[in-house]
């Protein structure tokens, strides 16, 4: 845990008056406010930092203890004992109580530092309760491109509860899917917010894919490529023989209909599978290979 | 009109601590619908997130409706302008090994 310097968080100087903290704190806010900024972790965590040095810089008595501890953080709570029992006895002091109750902004978690000094870990903002309709939450699922081949159930827990959620198949990655009422509770009888889950699909698959067909190569050795022949080959659930016609050229695509991705939301629907064919040349070749393949070459030239 | 769904104006203004003249303001600007049974102003329930943000961007950071109405436009864009990345990666994914 760090000391954090509110004064350079705001671009403010240390003898900035309450009005520049209030300036520098609305000015920054309105680049980083994460209603002006969707989809972004960064301003999100920016816009928190400002949050938490405006709690701190805004208040004159939380001020005036960040200012007098600074560095010392660590030791401000032994500081602040020893002061109190120099001072006279049965002085009223509301001991263990949060200074930031009823704050402004929404802050989310505020840093240990802050905690550490000020008590409390949370932003007790207010503005942010639900008024009515309860606030929408996001979340975010990594899958693997074999996960989101079929329609699967999968139980999450977001905020301690538990969602039984059917996946598609089919599903992009980066896709969004809004689950209603699953979001925070409503308050005056307003209705509960929606659950938005972000897909991140990874692919640590041989296959590509691109929309609802997968691509993939094949090698296949330079016999069968002049020659022609069957070869078998691997999509995504499994394996096909395919013929290879003679004199086939090296980058030739093959197209297997029906045998891509399945389609988002349209059941039996399946992109295609294409097959780049790679030829591949033998390695270490005996003398009598390098003869045959001389004569070979020799018939060609000379015709 | 299924009431359910339906939330009189003053109940809204009042839950949300705003003026009435503000919605009428932001109705006025295309911002937000208000319906009306016999003479009563309603609000759609669909559209509260929406007027959340309003008020978020208004209270916050000391919008106007004029401003607001300029970030939405411009926060379309954004909206418009991720998807588009997001569908470009994907297919950029093909040329990574």
């Amino acid at each position: 845990m760090d000391f954090i310097d509110y004064y350079r968080v705001l671009g403010i100087d240390k003898s900035a008056s309450e009005a520049d903290v209030k300036k520098a704190y609305r000015k920054m806010a309105r680049k980083y406010h994460p209603d002006i900024n969707p989809n972004n972790k960064e301003a999100e965590k920016k816009f928190k930092e400002i949050n938490e040095a405006n709690e701190v810089l805004s208040k004159p008595d939380n001020r005036k203890k960040y200012d007098k501890y600074g560095k010392d953080w660590k030791h401000a709570e032994q500081f602040e004992q020893a002061e109190r029992q120099q001072q006279s006895q049965g002085r009223g002091r509301s001991q263990g109580q949060n200074p930031f109750q009823g704050g402004g902004f929404e802050g989310g978690d505020f840093s240990e530092f802050f905690g550490s000094m000020f008590g409390g870990g949370k932003s007790a903002g207010n503005s942010r309760q639900s008024k009515f309709r309860g606030q929408d939450f996001n979340a975010e699922l990594e899958l693997d491109l074999r996960d989101v081949y079929e329609t699967h159930k999968r139980t999450l827990t977001v905020n301690g509860k538990s969602i039984r959620l059917t996946i598609p198949a089919g599903v992009v990655d980066g896709q969004v899917i809004k689950i209603g009422g699953y979001g925070g509770q409503g308050s005056n009888g307003g209705t509960s917010g929606d659950l938005h889950i972000k897909f991140s699909v990874k692919n640590s698959t041989a296959f590509k894919r691109d929309g609802d067909n997968l691509l993939t190569t094949a090698n296949l050795d330079i016999y069968t490529a002049m020659l022609g022949g069957e070869i078998t080959v691997d999509t995504f659930n499994g394996k096909v023989k395919l013929k290879v016609a003679p004199e086939t050229e090296n980058g030739t695509k093959v197209k297997l209909k029906g045998k891509g991705f399945p389609v988002y939301k349209k059941e039996g629907a399946f992109g295609d599978l294409i097959i780049t064919y790679e030829l591949t040349l033998p390695k270490d070749l005996s003398a009598e290979e390098k003869e045959l393949v001389q004569q070979l070459a020799k018939l060609r030239n000379d015709g | 009109m299924a009431k359910e769904n339906y939330i009189l104006l003053l109940t809204l203004c009042t839950n949300y601590k705003v003026e009435i003249d503000f919605i009428r303001d932001l109705s006025e600007n295309d911002l937000l619908e208000i319906t009306y049974q016999k003479t009563e102003p309603f609000i759609n329930e669909e559209v509260l997130t929406r007027l959340e943000k309003i008020l978020r961007l208004h209270q916050d950071l000391q919008i106007n409706v004029a401003g607001i109405d300029a970030v939405f436009n411009l926060l379309g864009q954004v909206d418009d302008l991720q998807a588009e990345v997001q569908k470009l990666k994907n297919r950029l994914k093909i040329y990574e090994d």
